[in-house]
């Protein structure tokens, strides 16, 4: 039996995850970018199928929100392939948190990832997730001090 | 080692009450509700809207705010925490109908608060119970004892109470005369110590050296065991309370044991448990003990523990013995002195191979060389013939033994294995000859 069942979280998280990708609309709607209410409603659901997949659980609001904001103004999404991207995005997020073993924050994470895709990745997400982000993680899990800025561009 | 003890620090706090963990009790209460229906389906979505808020808090306070996911199997040690929390806080309650209402009532988040705060006081009170625990420790060599002592200590460093209250966080080697089923946490940690503790006080009546005679008819290696100490020192006092002998020597004799078997294999059972209770008491009242109802849980596991042995086979293994250790504790280990350097062993090799006479050679080895390690390469490169046979004669039988071990250790490896002037044959057959000799001897 799982113990996690008794609080029945699906409903309360959906309603509450819905709302607040509403409002994100009004900040991605800057930069051309607009998720419709069926994606909206399917992208709650890919949340929790990628939470799932990578054994995790996630209370309160989540990082969906953040995630859409921070790359909202990313010259390499465009409105056509929003949606496909933030999927992925959102696959490769859980399955770094994974990697790292929960070592690296959540906002650390979305901005090396955000910064990479822009410049290095050059818009690829095989790119980030391969080997940017693989080498983050097995430096992470080795122990190795990651404070080179040049390497990861990025102040831990 | 006989009581030293004060009457304040024979007096022990209240035993523990605990005996369910307060997780299990939490699903006690809810069960209780339902059936009751003090509790019903909206109750039922306030609560779990409730609990998914207070995971929200717990997770952020594990992550430090720096993540909004954790992995699940975290997250159901952080439910089973705040469950553990809550039964603990519904305790105060005097009974299920009591602790129902006051579930349905009550904010969880305001009962997660009150659940630490008995946590916290328990946690003081089972440092109050480590401490009697410590002043009490029993100076008996055995390392799963003494390493738990120092594990039950660390357990007050690592644990955490607000996010892992069920967790414990040490490792418990020494067991207890009584097992302690269902509690977690430090409910289990503070059940332990006191009964810890009354096994301790119990064994502190009697001298150390009678004790470690006992414990040797056990097991002459027993410092290195897994024991409990209290068990045969109370088992030897029970049975001799119940012949009415002096209890402080606790050895039984083999008529002692024989009386023994007519009172636990022929009495009825009911007449039999009655005498035992009636001799825990007596040993309470004799030891100043309060608290009775651990030896008689102790003497009822005893009585089962007999009447499983079979009529046939006597009680030798229950009622032990006094005997000299037939073996020693700890088997003879050689350690060898570090050997030369090899610049100097060189040295000494070409020294002894000019000297043109065998006691100068002999001279320099006794005075010399001081490792197994040496003497076997010194025997190798120096001692030829009749030589070697004149140092072996000069050896003591240990080092004899010790060079023969040698042989036959090397040559498990390589049977072919032959230094270049053979000295390991001609030991052998020194080695062979010397026993036969003693053989002879003895004979006569």
């Amino acid at each position: 039996m799982d113990p996690l069942a008794i609080l029945n979280s699906a409903a309360l998280q959906k309603a509450q995850t819905i709302q607040e990708l509403q409002e994100c609309n009004e900040i991605t709607l800057r930069f051309g970018l607009y998720l419709s209410d069926r994606q909206i409603n399917d992208l709650v659901e890919k949340r929790f199928q990628a939470l799932q997949a990578t054994g995790r659980i996630e209370f309160g609001k989540g990082i969906l929100k953040k995630l859409l904001c921070t790359f909202a103004d990313s010259p390499y999404i465009m409105q056509d392939h929003y949606e496909e991207i933030i999927w992925e995005l959102l696959d490769i997020f859980y399955y770094f948190k994974n990697e790292s073993l929960d070592l690296i924050g959540d906002d650390d994470l979305i901005a090396i990832m955000k910064d990479h895709f822009d410049t290095i990745c050059q818009g690829s997400l095989e790119y980030l997730g391969g080997t940017t982000l693989d080498d983050l993680c097995r430096d992470t899990r080795f122990g190795r001090l990651v404070q080179e800025r040049d390497k990861y561009r990025h102040d831990f | 080692m006989t009581s030293d003890l004060t009457k304040q620090d024979h007096a022990l706090a209240a035993p523990p009450t605990i005996t369910l963990g307060s997780g299990e009790y939490l699903a006690q209460v809810i069960q209780y509700g339902f059936a009751q229906e003090i509790l019903t389906i909206e109750d039922q979505r306030a609560l779990q809207q409730q609990l998914w808020l207070l995971m929200e808090q717990q997770t952020k306070r594990y992550t430090w705010e720096e993540s909004s996911s954790i992995p699940v199997e975290t997250a159901e040690e952080l439910l089973t925490s705040v469950q553990t929390t809550l039964g603990r806080a519904l305790r105060k309650e005097d009974d299920l109908k009591a602790a129902a209402w006051r579930l349905k009532t009550t904010p969880l988040a305001k009962l997660l608060t009150e659940g630490q705060q008995e946590l916290e006081l328990a946690i003081a009170k089972g440092k109050r119970l480590l401490k009697q625990v410590q002043d009490s420790a029993l100076p008996i060599k055995n390392l799963s004892y003494h390493d738990t002592l120092k594990e039950l200590d660390s357990f007050f460093l690592r644990y955490d109470h607000r996010l892992f209250a069920h967790d414990i966080p040490c490792s418990l080697d020494y067991q207890l005369c009584r097992h302690i089923p269902g509690l977690q946490g430090i409910e289990y940690i503070n059940a332990y110590l006191y009964n810890l503790l009354i096994e301790n006080t119990f064994c502190r009546h009697f001298d150390k050296e009678h004790i470690e005679k006992l414990l040797t008819a056990y097991h002459p290696s027993y410092p290195v065991l897994l024991l409990n100490i209290f068990e045969p020192v109370f088992t030897s006092a029970l049975g001799l309370t119940l012949l009415e002998k002096e209890i402080s020597p606790l050895e039984i004799r083999e008529e002692d044991r024989k009386k023994l078997e007519i009172h636990f294999r022929k009495l009825p059972m009911a007449e039999a448990e009655e005498r035992l209770a009636a001799a825990c008491q007596k040993l309470c009242r004799l030891l100043g003990i309060e608290d009775q109802a651990y030896l008689d849980s102790a003497a009822k596991e005893l009585y089962t523990r007999i009447k499983s042995i079979p009529v046939t086979e006597g009680l030798e293994a229950v009622f032990l013995a006094f005997r000299e250790a037939d073996f020693p504790s700890d088997p003879p280990h050689y350690i060898d002195n570090d050997p030369m350097e090899d610049k100097a062993l060189r040295h000494l090799i070409e020294k002894i191979r000019r000297c043109d006479d065998v006691e100068e050679k002999i001279s320099l080895v006794k005075g010399k060389i001081h490792s197994l390690q040496d003497l076997v390469e010194v025997l190798g490169a120096c001692f030829w013939e009749e030589e070697s046979l004149a140092l072996f004669r000069t050896l003591a039988d240990t080092e004899i033994a010790l060079l023969c071990d040698h042989i036959r250790d090397k040559r498990a490896f390589q049977p072919n294995w032959a230094s270049d002037t053979r000295w390991e044959d001609r030991l052998l057959s020194y080695s062979k000859a010397c026993r036969t000799t003693e053989t002879e001897q003895d004979s006569f």
